[in-house]
């Protein structure tokens, strides 16, 4: 097998993992699927992504030229990348308005998505039908999370719910909002299933408030990773996968306190000789 | 968004005297749906799709944001040109690639690149008064505080009301938007990092290719050799310039 067939097949189970976003790349083929949260899916992904890094491990690195071995780093970055944002748990233990799986996914959904052929349309009412299913496995995996002291932040549970109830108050998910393709003859009958669709969705929306509203929440004042079990290898692994490089959180602490120090100054210096004082007045 | 299409089309024109053929068309901007904007998201870009629709920068019209006022230019070159548009526009046409590499996004290397073409903007003179120049200067504090504050929370133990405190202290921010920020940190931990580590390690590698090249040093070649490989980890873009350099 060469480097680029397992950079291939690495792809595809990324994109398959995260149907959401091949959808936003413009993949029609993921344009019915919504992300599978459930731990068995996770763990063949894991598997999967295990199984692919070893092989690229494996080439024989002598034969590999130089844009192969560039590839082979590619792959084993994505590879160690998704296993260590798996390891880190935060699906079990992540309620956010923001970046996060759950309604603001779905939520987003229907302001990305433009039909323009029958089967175009198709697929996204499967996608809106498979609505309910997702927010479960979602809500099943937080409700995990808290059997092992996996809470989510009190301050984020209160944003996100707020984000479903002003969804829900103002008309639902959205998801009946998206036009069918222009002159389609099936426009009607379709309509009227994404309509049942969405009424479903919302619902689920609203089970999904209400089982996150029970859950017990982590205090505002231990909202960091360090504060769970494990969390503080979980963060110093994603600080390494998120810069890509081999540093230490207290490494990126000291160069982040270092910049602010030179940036600081130079702002000051700026907005003095445009006439504003202090670093209040430059915004 | 009439100020940001000027500096795009700016950024544009200088596009040549940074990195060699083939350059992309400019990107549009476009105000975002209306949920999003009352939800307070940020000004983003989406990358062209493979269905061929375009690559477009979306601006919050409904909520000021970051990249409202005199950070607006500098919002421009980080999300279209030189920044986002242009490195995964470049990617995309590298069709000898692997799609991992044309279609990924390494945070690290896309962001790195994105905030390394808002300082390309200011080396290449393309800030159109003193103001916004002092808008950018402010928007490369808030990257930085970005460093200390995320790794402040998860690593040190910082509370919610502390961290925002300290951003704001750092950084002036509405309260509204710095409780956002926080929100966001929290979410997805360490993904804020990515901004400016990304940065600097491109300016290091850049520092050191002059250094080492001296008057050979050509500012379009080095900008091929990071860009031309696609999505990539740091660390090999380190190889990619080490090359670069062997061959010259």
């Amino acid at each position: 097998m060469t480097i680029a067939a397992v950079a291939d097949e690495l792809d595809t189970a990324w994109r398959e993992h995260r149907p959401f976003l091949a959808s936003e790349d413009g993949l029609c083929a993921y344009d019915d699927r919504v992300p599978d949260l459930t731990v068995e899916a996770e763990d063949a992904y894991r598997a999967a992504l295990g199984r692919l890094a070893r092989r690229a491990r494996d080439l024989d690195e002598t034969a590999l030229t130089f844009a192969d071995a560039v590839t082979r780093d590619v792959v084993l970055d994505a590879a160690q990348r998704e296993l260590t944002l798996l390891e880190s748990g935060g699906l079990e233990h992540t309620v956010a308005p923001v970046m996060t799986e759950g309604p603001t996914a779905l939520l987003t959904v229907a302001s990305r998505t433009v039909l323009r052929r029958p089967q175009d349309a198709s697929a996204y009412l499967a996608r809106c039908r498979a609505m309910p299913a997702y927010l479960r496995a979602h809500v099943a995996r937080l409700q995990e999370g808290a059997r092992h002291d996996r809470r989510p932040v009190a301050a984020l549970v209160q944003a996100a719910t707020r984000q479903v109830d002003e969804a829900l108050a103002s008309g639902g998910n959205k998801l009946a909002s998206v036009p069918p393709p222009p002159g389609w003859v099936g426009a009607e009958a379709w309509q009227q299933q994404v309509a049942r669709a969405s009424d479903a969705a919302a619902r689920a929306l609203g089970d999904w408030r209400a089982a996150v509203a029970a859950l017990a929440v982590r205090a505002d004042d231990a909202c960091g990773l360090c504060h769970l079990p494990g969390g503080e290898g979980d963060y110093a692994a994603l600080a390494r996968a998120h810069t890509t490089l081999d540093v230490t959180p207290a490494e990126v602490h000291a160069l982040g306190r270092a910049q602010v120090e030179a940036l600081h100054d130079a702002v000051v210096e700026l907005g003095g000789v445009l006439g504003h004082a202090g670093l209040e007045a430059t915004m | 968004m009439t100020a940001c299409r000027a500096a795009i089309a700016r950024a544009q024109d200088a596009l040549a005297q940074w990195i060699p053929a083939p350059i992309p068309l400019a990107c549009d901007i476009l105000a975002m749906p209306a949920h999003l904007a009352a939800a307070g998201h940020a000004p983003h870009y989406t990358p062209p799709r493979l269905d061929g629709s375009p690559g477009l920068f979306w601006f919050n019209t409904q909520v000021p944001q970051t990249g409202a006022g005199w950070a607006g230019e500098a919002l421009a070159f980080h999300e279209a040109s030189p920044g986002h548009h242009l490195q995964l526009s470049r990617a995309q046409a590298l069709s000898t690639l692997p799609a991992l590499q044309r279609h990924g996004f390494v945070n690290a290397y896309g962001e790195g690149w994105a905030l390394y073409a808002e300082r390309l903007a200011d080396e290449a003179g393309l800030y159109s008064t003193p103001e916004r120049r002092l808008g950018a200067l402010v928007l490369q504090l808030f990257r930085a505080a970005r460093l200390v504050v995320d790794t402040g929370i998860h690593a040190e133990g910082w509370g919610w009301a502390h961290a925002v405190a300290w951003l704001r202290r750092t950084v002036p921010l509405p309260a509204a938007f710095a409780e956002a920020e926080i929100g966001r940190y929290v979410a997805a931990p360490g993904q804020a990092l990515s901004y400016a580590v990304g940065q600097h390690e491109l300016l290091r590698l850049r520092a050191d290719a002059q250094r080492r090249l001296g008057p050979r040093f050509r500012p379009r070649e080095f900008h091929a050799a990071v860009l031309d490989s696609g999505s990539v980890p740091l660390p090999t873009v380190g190889r990619l310039v080490d090359e670069w350099i062997a061959a010259c």
